[in-house]
């Protein structure tokens, strides 16, 4: 990891554009340079040998099981009433195919 | 110490105090320093009343009560809550209103717990300092112009100046034991699995961790037991028998026969010196009580920070895709859905927020998956191990929280990776799973309270809350008060 340039600000644009944040200038080249910092903060883990090392996803217990069947009831009304934009009893977005 | 909250309790069982005359009080006194610490979001003055009254009504009907039954406690803005505000500190949830009650808030209230309000905090529980609330930063009770930590730092603050008898709080990297220690009151982080996360908003799920803050440990412990155990709603909570009566532990017991380990990777450069002599003079008296101290090691400690940053992230910029302007809070106008998407999540979210959905998408696209998210993955297994190999030996493991007492305001807003580094001895317990507990342990020279932190096995709270009951009667540190307290009301 070690030889990695630095982030430029097409990269920070790339990386915004896969997160859906549009992101002014100004934030840009601030992004650009922190985010830089800390990604050779975290190059020190390279150091690590991790052969034959499993990732660990999530703390150990694993999941938990249940029957099926149980839902949260929530009545369509309770449901759409804190949306920005309804009609017909469904959340409205701008339109999606031109 | 009992604590003020089981007191109350006690007081009100015995009908020397009303309900109502409890949550007056506490409001009288948020009322009275809250424009100073800015420690609440909302408060629900009406509502906590009525919860009150109705609390007295049963109560003088001999009705059968729950466990917190007219007991005053605040919320961090993370919990869903059916008729308060929820904004997780952050613009981009300004005026929701949760259709439903988080496992953990319909648990407080059917203990009969009267829900004051929300605390403020850290924007979607992203921070170390509170600077990062969108509804400006809150200000620690035992200095002003010093941050409470964070990101539980509302609720910290809160108990600190007597707003209320406890709070509930979330810790995914330290977010509950960091604020603790940096406001004097004891803070507990369960093992993951143990507290539901049903309607808790998520930040980074492997790692996120409800859990309580009150002024002593038994308090904690009155308000973890009501809150804890298996939730269906939560497939990782985890079915493990509960202890019952924590907060009768007897009093001024001695810890003969327990052992408790001393990493030295944790006591190293970095420590204030203030931090590093009170956190010594706690050993001393763990072990002046009976506690046997052993050195261990937890070689890969000085990885978890950069392993933290690359998991916690990357589960952050999955987590937080939901927030895009469709089915609830705010929405910026788009001429198409993905403009609207850019705009939405451009003006609602803050920059730090911004930085760690960034971080974390990079962590995981295509090409840096292995390198980053993998690798920080298999960095977690290291220090779990580190920790697993270390609990087979002693019963818990002592450390400070912080390498730092509160610093002030604004000292670290230009420089996220110190802010980061804030977290380093916390973030141990979050990337292994395991309970960890942050008990008073005195002041610096600037009279700015100092932590002490208990690791201890999974589900194995019960150990940490004995251990740190036993410290705490024997040093009164919890029975400190900061000067703001001191005024009327």
């Amino acid at each position: 990891m070690s030889d990695r340039a630095p982030l430029d600000a097409a990269a920070v644009r790339h990386i915004a554009q896969l997160a859906r944040l549009g992101l002014t200038d100004d934030e840009v080249r601030l992004l650009a340079g922190q985010l830089t910092d800390v990604l050779r903060y975290v190059e020190q883990l390279a150091e690590l040998d991790t052969t034959d090392v499993e990732p660990t996803h999530a703390a150990p217990g694993g999941t938990a099981w249940r029957p099926s069947g149980l839902r949260l009831e929530l009545a369509p009304g309770e449901a759409l009433a804190a949306a920005p934009a309804t009609t017909d009893g469904q959340f409205r977005v701008p339109k999606v195919i031109g | 110490m009992s604590g003020p909250l089981c007191e109350a309790r006690e007081a009100l069982v015995r009908g020397e105090r009303t309900s109502v005359e409890l949550t007056r009080a506490c409001l009288a006194r948020i009322e009275a320093t809250d424009e100073r610490i800015n420690a609440w979001l909302h408060v629900d003055a009406a509502g906590a009343l009525a919860q009150a009254a109705e609390i007295d009504a049963r109560r003088a009907r001999g009705e059968h009560l729950g466990p917190l039954a007219g007991v005053p406690v605040g919320l961090k803005d993370i919990f869903l809550t059916r008729d308060l505000p929820t904004t997780c500190g952050s613009r981009i949830l300004e005026g929701y209103r949760p259709p439903y009650d988080a496992t953990v808030v319909a648990r407080l209230r059917a203990a009969g717990a009267v829900i004051l309000g929300k605390q403020n905090m850290d924007a979607f529980a992203m921070g170390s300092s509170n600077e990062n609330s969108a509804f400006g930063a809150v200000h620690n009770p035992w200095g002003l112009d010093r941050t409470p930590g964070g990101s539980s730092g509302g609720s910290a603050a809160a108990v600190a100046a007597g707003h209320c008898l406890g709070a509930l709080g979330t810790d995914t990297g330290g977010s509950i034991r960091q604020p603790a220690a940096l406001c004097g009151v004891v803070g507990l982080k369960p093992t993951y699995g143990r507290v539901s996360r049903f309607g808790v908003i998520a930040f980074a799920s492997s790692l996120d961790q409800p859990g309580p803050l009150a002024r002593t440990v038994r308090d904690v412990a009155a308000l973890f037991e009501a809150c804890a155990g298996p939730d269906p709603h939560d497939a990782t909570s985890a079915d493990v028998p509960l202890p019952v009566g924590l907060e009768a532990m007897p009093r001024d017991a001695d810890l003969a026969g327990v052992r408790l380990g001393v990493p030295a990777e944790y006591f190293g450069e970095g420590l204030e010196p203030g931090v590093a002599a009170a956190t010594q003079a706690a050993l001393d008296r763990l072990r002046a009580l009976g506690a046997e101290l052993v050195d261990v090691h937890l070689p890969h400690a000085r990885y978890g920070v950069a392993a933290y940053y690359l998991v916690a992230t990357a589960e952050a910029s999955s987590n937080l895709a939901r927030f895009d302007g469709v089915r609830y809070g705010q929405r910026r106008p788009g001429a198409d859905l993905a403009a609207m998407y850019g705009a939405t999540r451009d003006a609602g979210f803050g920059l730090e927020v911004k930085r760690r959905i960034m971080l974390g998408t990079y962590a995981l696209s295509a090409g840096y998956y292995d390198a980053y998210y993998r690798k920080a993955s298999q960095a977690r297994t290291l220090v779990r191990r580190d920790f697993d190999d270390a609990l087979d030996t002693v019963d818990a493991i002592v450390t400070p929280v912080s390498p730092t007492t509160a610093f002030r305001l604004g000292e670290r807003v230009d420089d996220p990776l110190a802010m980061y580094l804030a977290d380093v001895f916390t973030i141990g317990c979050n990337l292994a799973g395991l309970p960890g507990l942050s008990v008073p342990c005195g002041f610096d020279e600037a009279g700015l309270p100092v932590g002490l932190q208990l690791i201890g096995r999974a589900f194995d709270e019960a150990t940490l809350l004995r251990v740190a009951a036993s410290y705490e009667d024997a040093t009164g540190w919890c029975g400190r008060r900061p000067a703001l307290c001191e005024e009327a009301p």
